[in-house]
């Protein structure tokens, strides 16, 4: 691999490590607003697997 | 009649009316608001937070929606009477929106679903997320 193209990598990764994180937090957020208001934590994965289109998905 | 114990912060960017919404949905859900309890006019809770009539108004009027309050013509407003239900029903919708605006931005920054339900899992199963300020 060309020296350029690990550099390139390493951005890319650094990027979708950032924005992952971003998402993690809003996530934190959701759940913690959605456990205080009495949503247990089946029904916010639950939710969640509805939303993303992955209903009846259950293996965890 | 008690001032209720609402804090509106200018600071936040979240409109005054949402706040008041917010934070009587949340004393009601806690029971510090209970079924039947009087909530204050619009014009003493405007006084209190000294806020626009139509601003508590607005606020009013999305927690009857939410079925939280009831407007009784002439007598005044009251936490409803089957607040369980709609309390649950309301929860249930702000936890939709909730994923569901981490689910957007996710798709539209073009990451892997895969990895933002890992995500979601670690944080349920850690119970990181019941300490996050939402």
């Amino acid at each position: 691999m060309s020296v350029p193209e690990a550099t390139r990598l390493q951005t890319v990764t650094a990027l979708e490590s950032t924005a992952l994180w971003g998402i993690r937090v809003l996530l934190a957020a959701a759940i913690a607003r959605a456990l205080r208001a009495g949503v247990d934590r089946l029904t916010v994965r639950r939710l969640f697997l509805e939303l993303i289109g992955q209903e009846g998905d259950d293996d965890a | 009649m008690d001032q209720l114990p609402i804090a509106l912060s200018q600071a936040s960017g979240v409109p005054f009316y949402r706040q008041i919404v917010d934070q009587i949905a949340d004393l009601i859900r806690s029971g510090q608001l209970e079924a039947g309890a009087q909530l204050p006019s619009v014009r003493e809770l405007a006084a209190q937070l000294l806020v626009s009539l139509i601003t508590v108004r607005r606020a009013y009027s999305d927690l009857e929606n939410a079925g939280l309050i009831v407007l009784r013509q002439g007598y005044g407003t009251y936490v409803a009477d089957d607040v369980v239900a709609a309390s649950r029903e309301q929860a249930l919708s702000d936890a939709r929106a909730g994923l569901a605006a981490a689910i957007g931005r996710a798709r539209r920054l073009g990451l892997d679903l895969g990895a933002i339900r890992t995500t979601l899992d670690e944080l349920l199963t850690s119970g990181e997320g019941n300490d996050v300020s939402a």
